[in-house]
């Protein structure tokens, strides 16, 4: 969402319901900010919480304004390529829930794990992991909670007749407020009123793009026959690019600790089954706005029913103040202003963990007053994120645009992938997060400011996703233990052979081995695995693959 | 991935773990042959097998882990990769849309198999067969 970019929408009507927004946003934070003791309920809301409220708890931090504002932006501008951003949204909440929800619940019912960095810590033994992951986590806090400072003063100025300045102190105000009194537990009860209206006015208003456009098929055939490229199955974008945006938002949402430490929060693990069915269809829901208003638009700009936006974030203000009725646009206003608070408390809850309780864990010395160093770490975070919201412009939309592909390339690696596949190791972890984090800051940087501008279609953070991954298999198999047991037992004569991984390793992954010495003589190994030598070579790096299994000693 | 029970889990696991580097060495191949003049037919083709095997992988991964049985989650990331391979693969292949062309539930053909086929299809198989298979335990 670029700042000074949406028409002011000051309405009695607009006033009056962005003034009810925050007076309950103020209402939820007191009750909150008694009900919160320690560190675990501002970090994890006690444990505390139900399927619904962790859902659209969920989904407000998965969804920021962007969504309302800068989506539909995109869509109007390049057409359905943009969609891809929210085209895999029915896979990942399965495929996230599958990876992470029962492990990361049960790290915390048997280590007390709070934070996504704890996790990481506690699957490796180290605190180097954990220590990088919670660098990662603050950097990428830090530039992502600047630029929604900014977009937060640009929205509650087209609420208020407030000046921008003013408008910016007094939004963040009440969300800084609310996120160090209250912590998560005062952000998740907003994020379920704010959710709620924003998935209603969500379905009011694509209802409402419906009966403007004369419905879906109308809307398509004047795309069609007027700009064709637009509705193509990329847009106007190329296929790399779109299936970059796919990539990234499909994989890189599995490493997004905003949404993933929520699994932390639910107070009856079994309810966890419905989770992913609920949230896909929640997330659905939502996200018709996002694509109603930007084909929409689009169609109703080439019928001449709408004159051509000046701005492409002007799309969900111009629609809803010429096509929809008063109160409808004002609940959507107030509802974006919701939005970015809901993310911004999000964002403090993960960044002002990393800072209270993993920095201090990872350096040996953690805290013993979680809740009084919580808040103080949240205060260090808004004003972090608030002296860079005051930078130039550049550094800021740099940081926002790298902080989703930090968090992928650090996180999906290391913990989406490595907590499930017992082959990961932490070297493989810490190597990952460091290419993560590297390439990520170096291609997004060079690609910004047009040191090194990247071949179209080639995205940096997708990039910089992929070779963590890689770095992650590489690293774990070149560090694993069957590397070790490979030297132990079958280059030395007179070491024990059996069927261990070491053994199985030499024998099929680089030359047949035909006799190993052991206690009780030489023996023969052969591989039987009628596998081609490539892929015989990735499964038994793997250590567990068929092929070795059937390798009789 | 053939065994039904969890015995076939190691060998499941080395599967999934197959089939997310594949998919992720595909990728990088993808965005290589971008800085070639004449790689765009490349890049597409293996951004999008890529893509299609890297998500079955993983998801293969994280269901295997929750003790989902091998012969399901086998299935499963076949159809992921099914899906998603011939919902992006299906409309780079057809021809191009005309003002008159027929939709499908109010979008062109090649749009409707990304929208309903990518985005929609999945609703109905994945959270369904998460609920089906949830086990509150982590292995």
């Amino acid at each position: 969402m670029s700042a000074a970019a949406i028409p002011a929408q000051r309405t009695a009507i607009t006033v009056v319901i962005g003034a009810v927004y925050f007076v309950v946003c103020g209402v939820i934070a007191v009750w909150a900010t008694r009900r919160t003791r320690t560190g675990d309920d501002f970090f994890v809301a006690g444990s505390g919480i139900g399927l619904w409220t962790m859902t659209l708890s969920a989904m407000a931090a998965s969804l920021s304004g962007f969504i309302f504002i800068g989506g539909p932006g995109l869509l109007y501008t390049v057409g359905f390529g943009a969609l891809f951003i929210s085209l895999s949204a029915s896979i990942t909440t399965p495929v996230s829930a599958w990876l992470l929800a029962v492990p990361l619940r049960a790290l915390r019912d048997t280590h007390g794990a709070i934070t996504v960095p704890d996790a990481v810590g506690i699957r490796y033994g180290s605190r180097l992991a954990q220590g990088i992951c919670a660098v990662a986590i603050v950097v990428a806090t830090v530039g992502y909670v600047a630029t929604n400072f900014l977009a937060l003063g640009v929205v509650v100025q087209a609420i208020f007749p407030l000046s921008l300045p003013v408008a910016t102190v007094t939004g963040v105000g009440v969300v800084v407020a609310y996120s160090v009194t209250g912590g998560i537990l005062a952000g998740v009860y907003t994020d379920v009123f704010q959710g709620s209206i924003k998935a209603v006015a969500s379905v009011l208003v694509f209802v409402a793009v419906l009966r403007a456009g004369h419905g879906l098929g109308a809307i398509s055939h004047t795309l069609l026959a007027r700009d064709a490229a637009f509705i193509g199955p990329w847009g106007t974008m190329t296929p790399l690019a779109a299936l970059s945006l796919f990539f990234l938002f499909g994989v890189g949402t599995l490493g997004q600790p905003q949404v993933i430490s929520k699994y932390y929060m639910l107070r009856d693990p079994s309810q966890l089954r419905w989770y992913p069915l609920l949230m896909t269809l929640i997330l659905i829901v939502t996200l018709l706005l996002f694509f109603g208003v930007g084909i929409g638009v689009k169609a109703a700009v080439l019928r001449g029913a709408i004159a051509p936006l000046a701005r492409a974030d002007d799309a969900t203000p111009v629609f809803l103040m010429t096509q929809t009725a008063p109160w409808l646009a004002a609940i959507v206003f107030s509802g974006i202003a919701a939005a970015i608070m809901g993310t911004v408390n999000a964002f403090f809850n993960v960044g002002g963990a990393a800072l209270a309780h993993d920095l201090p864990v990872a350096l040996g010395c953690p805290v013993r007053n979680e809740l009084a160093v919580g808040r103080w770490a949240t205060l260090v975070i808004a004003a972090a994120s608030a002296a860079l919201a005051m930078q130039s412009g550049a550094v800021v939309a740099l940081l926002g645009i790298f902080g989703w592909g930090l968090f992928a390339s650090t996180l999906v690696p290391s913990l989406a992938i490595g907590i499930n596949w017992r082959g990961a190791t932490a070297a493989g972890a810490v190597w990952s997060m460091v290419v993560g984090l590297v390439v990520t800051l170096v291609a997004e940087s060079a690609n910004h400011f047009g040191w090194y501008p990247l071949p179209n279609g080639v995205n940096a953070s997708g990039l910089a996703l992929v070779l963590a991954i890689l770095t992650l298999f590489v690293v774990s198999w070149g560090t694993g233990r069957g590397r070790e047991r490979r030297a132990m037992r079958c280059t030395e004569p007179g070491a024990p052979t059996r069927r261990g991984a070491g053994a199985r390793l030499l024998s099929v992954g680089t030359q047949p081995i035909t006799r190993c010495e052991s206690p009780t003589g030489p023996q023969a190994i052969r591989c039987p695995a009628r596998v081609p030598p490539a892929l015989r070579m990735i499964k038994l790096f793997a250590r567990t693959g068929p092929a070795s299994r059937r390798l009789r000693v | 991935m053939t065994s039904q029970s969890n015995d076939g889990a190691p060998r499941g696991e080395a599967a999934a773990v197959s089939v997310t580097v594949l998919g992720a060495l595909a990728i990088l191949v993808a965005y290589l042959a971008a800085w070639f003049p004449r790689g765009a037919g490349v890049s597409t083709g293996a951004m999008i097998l890529g893509c299609a095997a890297s998500v079955a992988g993983i998801a293969a991964l994280g269901a295997l882990r929750s003790r989902v049985p091998s012969r399901l989650v086998a299935a499963l990331a076949s159809f992921l990769f099914v899906d998603i391979a011939a919902g992006f693969g299906v409309p780079a292949l057809l021809p191009p849309d005309t003002g008159h062309a027929p939709l499908v539930l109010g979008l062109p053909l090649r749009v409707a198999i990304e929208v309903y086929g990518v985005a929609l299809l999945p609703v109905v198989i994945l959270p369904v067969a998460y609920a089906v298979t949830f086990r509150r335990r982590a292995p």
